[in-house]
């Protein structure tokens, strides 16, 4: 194939040169080029080897369908492999490399597989990993684990980067009454009477340019119509493609925002992940030119005829200088006219009897003619044809390009996503879009229809069906019939050849040939959804554009059906490979989650924390001194807690207003505690249960008033409290008269721990003589103003055991509030302490958090039995009585020591009898410290049975993910004054 | 009183950041927000709106994510039964229902511009075209799995209220996204 720029053709800008590399050399193309176009303007033949086989490739077609020219783009961390050279727009300095081949894809090594390829044929991997014969050697696992390596390098395509994508991407939303999807002659003239009417129109093209198959007619003008589409009010997407079509007239969509950009500015995304709310969709999607299986008809140079009239007419090239037209159809005639007329040698071989066209004598026209073999390996050299009732005479002609036609598959895929049926149209020999109940339109040859006029009414038509479907009007709409062509197309799916194993390609990205059609046949896979899992058919990135209809054709030959008897595979989304970046959108990174931080954020971090991630929160684990390790850091603050004072954000606690006249009745029916009966001022703990009567949360409230209650639950189950009570309200209990708010945002909060607290805060508040422990004993609450005026709620309170307070102010204030608190404690020699220290001090005392109460331990297991009200009914009183949550061999809350003092273990131990270590054994550990109170590692955490079975019994720790035993005994999980002298102090 | 502290401070920073010589969205943030949660008793609704009436001067009864605007203040009906009063705060009768001020539970943040639209868009699934979200409307949807409240204050302004803990990260995901049309951050 010889292919040259030419003069007055195509509608690139000559005036702007661009240079690009390929395969480490440098060539020139211009604006409006794609890659494959200026491959070809460059004589560039072979741009890719085959999946299997390492098959010389040239450029197959001219838009999505492509399946030989797939390439690599960029470098680096930027390397984007399997790109369809024929969609990717030329840019300044764009960097392309073949794929698939060693050292590079005009002499592959690989290569030495197409002389192998009857080993490889379809069903290879199968049958090899079962064992290879004759004595099924290394028959499982063993032997695929060998070979997947070598395989996975042998076959394939590109190599992704395995940096980081230093791209961003993004999602965006839209809404329009009607989308038209596609912007050949049927869309266009769909948008337009759509907008006349003054609807809102979203045109989508996946081209750079508007005018679909209309760009390949020499003196057709896109800015022209682009202007007049303007000024008609359609809004136009250029670069995007819609992938799917989901419920409800939503598309997805991508558009490719900086692809055909060199160094894009940094601030645009690459690409938009498009989701767009339509009233109505008209499907202008067109058709695909299909290829016919014959032997080698995958060299360098086989191309369809219509893209070889898009790349002399839309980017000046001819792709060949002698070349030979093989059809059986009438679409080609008008090419194989603009071919000659550009100075190509053009015959012309129809499969058909006869057929009606005036065609320059200079161009050859061979009837009741043939493919039957390319000859040529890296290049065409020449093709041998056949007669149709005669394939054993054959001629040979002499060429240097062969375009095919084997007739038009329109694009169904999108009306397929909605799982519409298509339809097998016997006279056009291709399936159409099937019965649509919903509002979708498909037009133009999307429907089968190949007239251009017929196109242009289609699409006038399908707005008016829109527009009956949205209530502008109600007119009688009729589309034309499919088809529009002079003479009829006759089927030609493959001409057979005599080799074997021929190369007959079906599907050229999978290098599924017309054999491998007929073996999986032999073999039984006679199913299209069988046909294709087990040639591969259809399954490469192209997903069956070129080959389906072909590998259908031969199934129902061989079944001795017809197509449609046979049926076709589901078309599902999307129609066009969707990077995952795209689809992850601007959620990666520090982004990959939202980051929820409590309002002393900053002031944590200012004043040395070390922050974790705990759910979506960020919170202080530790504030290390200088050279400080993570444990010596928690054990100095535990220390200081429990010797001076220390002060802790505590702000991520879940915070609910709950407000109304019967807000003591709501709380007193989720709580198994009584509450009816709280005081104001004072808050009380409380546990509540599911209604299978399994704990869901612990928690305090506080009555604020006589109507009103702020309750606060654990971090991990904020939310699921709030929708928990929301729902008690919406669904069963619609008669109390109660709000309830999340003030979680509201309210920060900071625990002031340790037996200097009291002081601390004196030297705080405004009126120190409310801090006494007369005026705010244990578990009261007190409303009063910092120092300087600012409003907060103190309750005395102790997660750590000690004498401890909770104040809690607005969030804006929270600085104010740390400032104030912190220059306070630091008169005591106190300290900030983090996450780290709050578990140890709380492991010491035995308080429980989410990681015991993990929604299978009960109020009894959690040694809370007795806050379990005998009285009043609440949420999951019945149900905690059943016999299974009441079983002596319940697993209890106890507490673990190692039995050897400098012994340490693990969150998520599993607690064994000696002398059986297995399975799930008796018990396990759910949170662990050092304590610095008793000098060596504790736990807390579950054995069946509890304290009393186990006491004084030494019993093992096994820890099998770290691969490590030890001794432990347990002990009662409140190891720290366990009578309360601190905490009531 | 303690001076209030946004929880964006850090990533605000006041100045133009233009793209291509434009600004097309302007952020601001209100630092003194002012929020009252009135939430009504069913039978209780048009006492309330006389309520708003005669104490505030609202003088429509705004349907459910609809909002009105005075000089002072705004009054915006979140939930069929439950409005949030901006800029203001009123006594409100226990026989009527139940008040809470939420002031210092979201970052209000104005967005501006010929692109503000384009840029919610961005991370909102709502329908911007003025037939379908008018000028007053008010939504509550979710920006990156956060639930935001949104107010529409004319064709290109809308109010934004971030929960204030997850305010930063939405914060900076707005800035990264309205980078492609440049931006102004003003102080307000």
């Amino acid at each position: 194939m010889t292919s040259i720029r030419k003069e007055k053709y195509g509608k690139i800008n000559r005036d702007k040169v661009l240079g690009f590399t390929w395969d480490n050399k440098e060539y020139f193309g211009y604006e409006g080029d794609s890659l494959a176009s200026a491959l070809l303007a460059n004589n560039i033949n072979i741009v890719g080897r085959s999946f299997k086989y390492h098959r010389p490739r040239g450029v197959m077609s001219c838009g999505i369908e492509e399946s030989g020219a797939l390439v690599t783009i960029g470098s680096g961390s930027k390397i984007d492999p399997n790109v369809r050279a024929t969609t990717q727009e030329l840019y300044s300095g764009l960097n392309a490399k073949g794929q698939n081949a060693f050292p590079s894809v005009n002499f592959d090594f690989g290569g030495v597989n197409n002389y192998l390829s009857r080993f490889f044929a379809a069903g290879f991997y199968y049958k090899t990993f079962m064992g290879l014969p004759p004595f099924e050697w290394g028959k499982g696992t063993g032997i695929w684990m060998v070979f997947e390596k070598i395989i996975r390098k042998a076959a394939g395509m590109g190599k992704a980067s395995r940096e980081p994508d230093p791209d961003s991407y993004e999602h965006a939303n839209d809404f329009c009454d009607v989308l038209v999807v596609g912007s050949g002659p049927a869309g266009i003239a769909a948008a337009q009477e759509v907008a006349n009417k003054k609807l809102e129109v979203i045109l989508i093209e996946q081209d750079s340019l508007l005018g679909g198959n209309s760009l390949s007619k020499k003196d057709f003008d896109a800015t022209l119509l682009h202007n007049q589409l303007k000024s008609s009010g359609v809004r136009f997407m250029s670069r995007t493609t819609v992938f799917g079509v989901y419920d409800n007239t939503v598309v997805g969509a991508l558009e490719r925002v900086t692809d055909h950009i060199h160094n894009p500015d940094v601030k645009l995304p690459r690409q938009r992940f498009w989701t767009i709310r339509a009233k109505h969709i008209i499907l202008a999607s067109g058709a695909l030119e299909r290829h016919v299986a014959f032997n080698n008809n995958d060299v360098p140079g086989t191309m369809t005829v219509n893209a070889s009239r898009q790349y002399l007419n839309r980017y000046g090239v001819l792709t060949g200088n002698n070349i030979v037209i093989s059809t059986n159809n009438d679409s080609v005639y008008h090419t194989a006219v603009e071919l000659h007329a550009a100075g190509s040698k053009v015959t012309i071989l129809d499969s058909r009897e006869n057929i009606n066209f005036d065609l320059p004598k200079e161009i050859n026209l061979h009837l009741n003619t043939l493919p039957f073999s390319i000859n040529g390996r890296k290049k065409i050299d020449s093709i041998d044809v056949c007669k149709t009732k005669d394939l054993s005479k054959k001629n040979t002609i002499i060429c240097d390009q062969v375009l095919i036609s084997g007739g038009w598959s329109p694009i169904v895929n999108l009306i397929s996503h909605r799982g519409i049926k298509p339809v097998w149209n016997q006279e056009n020999f291709c399936f159409t879009p099937g019965d649509i109940k919903e509002n979708i339109s498909v037009v133009g040859s999307a429907k089968g229809i190949w007239n251009e006029g017929n196109c242009v009414e289609s699409g006038l038509i399908g707005a008016n069906e829109a527009m009956n479907t949205l209530g502008i009007h109600k007119k009688e709409i009729s589309f034309p019939s499919p088809g529009g062509w002079s003479n009829p197309i006759e089927p030609l799916f493959e001409v057979k050849s005599n080799k074997f194993p021929s190369k007959s390609f079906v599907d050229f990205q999978h290098d599924v040939t017309a054999e491998d059609v007929r073996l999986a046949h032999r073999e039984g896979f006679i199913s299209v959804e069988h046909l294709k899992r087990y040639t591969t058919l259809g399954m490469a990135n192209d997903q069956g554009k070129m080959g389906n209809i072909i590998g259908l054709s031969l199934m129902a030959e061989q079944l001795d059906k017809t197509i449609p008897e046979v049926g076709t595979t589901v078309f599902r989304p999307p129609y066009t490979p969707v990077p995952i970046g795209a689809l992850t959108g601007r959620n990666v990174g520090k982004h990959f989650r939202p980051l929820r931080v409590t309002p002393m954020h900053q002031w944590n971090i200012d004043h040395g924390a070390i922050m974790i991630e705990v759910g979506l929160y960020q919170r202080p684990w530790y504030y290390p001194k200088k050279n400080e390790t993570l444990s010596d850091s928690y054990i100095r603050e535990t220390t200081i807690v429990r010797k001076t004072v220390g002060i802790c954000d505590v702000t991520s606690l879940g915070k609910i207003a709950i407000q109304g006249p019967d807000a003591t009745e709501l709380v007193n029916r989720i709580y198994t505690n009584p509450f009816a009966k709280l005081p104001i001022g004072k808050a009380r703990y409380g546990i509540m249960l599911r209604d299978d009567g399994i704990v869901m949360d612990d928690g305090t409230s506080w009555r604020l008033g006589e109507n009103e209650y702020f309750m606060t639950t654990s971090t991990a189950a904020a939310a699921k409290v709030m929708s928990w009570l929301e729902e008690l309200l919406q669904t069963r209990w619609t008669d109390l008269k109660v709000n309830v708010t999340s003030v979680s945002e509201q309210w920060a909060g900071a625990a002031i721990a340790g037996p200097k607290s009291r002081d601390v805060l004196n030297e705080c508040v405004l009126d120190p003589s409310e801090i006494t422990k007369e005026n705010l004993p244990f578990m009261g609450v007190l409303q009063t103003k910092l120092k300087d005026g600012t409003p907060c709620r103190v309750v005395r309170i102790s997660f750590s055991g000690e004498l401890a307070y909770e104040m809690y102010i607005e969030s804006d204030y929270a600085h104010g509030m740390m400032d104030i608190l912190w220059e306070s404690a630091q008169k005591y020699d106190g300290c900030l302490y983090g996450l780290e220290a709050l578990g140890a001090l709380r492991v010491e005392k035995g308080h429980v958090t989410a990681a015991e109460l993990d929604g299978r331990v009960t109020i009894d297991d959690a040694g809370l039995g007795k806050m379990a009200s005998t009285k009043k009914s609440y949420i999951g009183s019945a149900m905690r009585k059943r016999g299974v949550l009441s079983a002596d061999d319940r697993e209890m809350l106890v507490g673990f020591f190692p039995i050897s003092e400098k012994e340490t273990f693990n969150a998520g131990t599993i607690v064994c009898e000696k002398n059986n270590i297995q399975g799930q054994g008796i018990g396990r550990i759910t949170s662990v410290t050092h304590s610095p109170e008793l000098g060596h590692w504790i736990g807390i955490g579950f054995v069946k049975g509890g304290l009393e079975k186990w006491k004084e019994i030494t019993l093992i720790g096994a820890d099998p993910v770290r691969n490590k035993q030890m001794e432990i005994k347990i002990v009662s999980p409140h190891m720290i004054d366990p009578e309360g002298k601190r905490m009531y102090a | 009183m303690l001076d209030r502290n946004s929880a964006i401070k850090e990533k605000y920073k006041v100045g133009k950041y233009p793209f291509e010589d434009k600004v097309e969205i302007i952020f601001s943030e209100n630092h003194n927000l002012v929020i009252q949660q009135i939430a009504s008793w069913p039978d209780e609704i048009s006492n309330l709106e006389k309520l708003f009436s005669n104490e505030l001067g609202f003088k429509k009864n705004t349907d459910f994510n609809r909002g009105e605007i005075l000089k002072n203040n705004s009054l915006w009906r979140m939930e069929p039964l439950k409005w949030w009063l901006l800029g203001s705060i009123i006594d409100v009768p226990e026989n009527l229902g139940t008040s809470l001020e939420l002031s210092h539970a979201f970052t209000s943040i104005m967005i501006d511009g010929e692109k503000s639209k384009i840029l919610l868009n961005k991370h909102l699934p709502l329908d911007f075209r003025l037939d379908y979200f008018p000028i007053n409307s008010s939504a509550s949807s979710a920006i990156h799995h956060v639930s935001i409240k949104l107010f529409r204050l004319n064709k290109k302004k809308f109010n934004l209220h971030i929960p204030r803990g997850f305010a930063l990260s939405i914060w900076e995901i707005l800035l990264e996204s309205a980078s492609q049309f440049g931006y102004e951050i003003k102080d307000n």
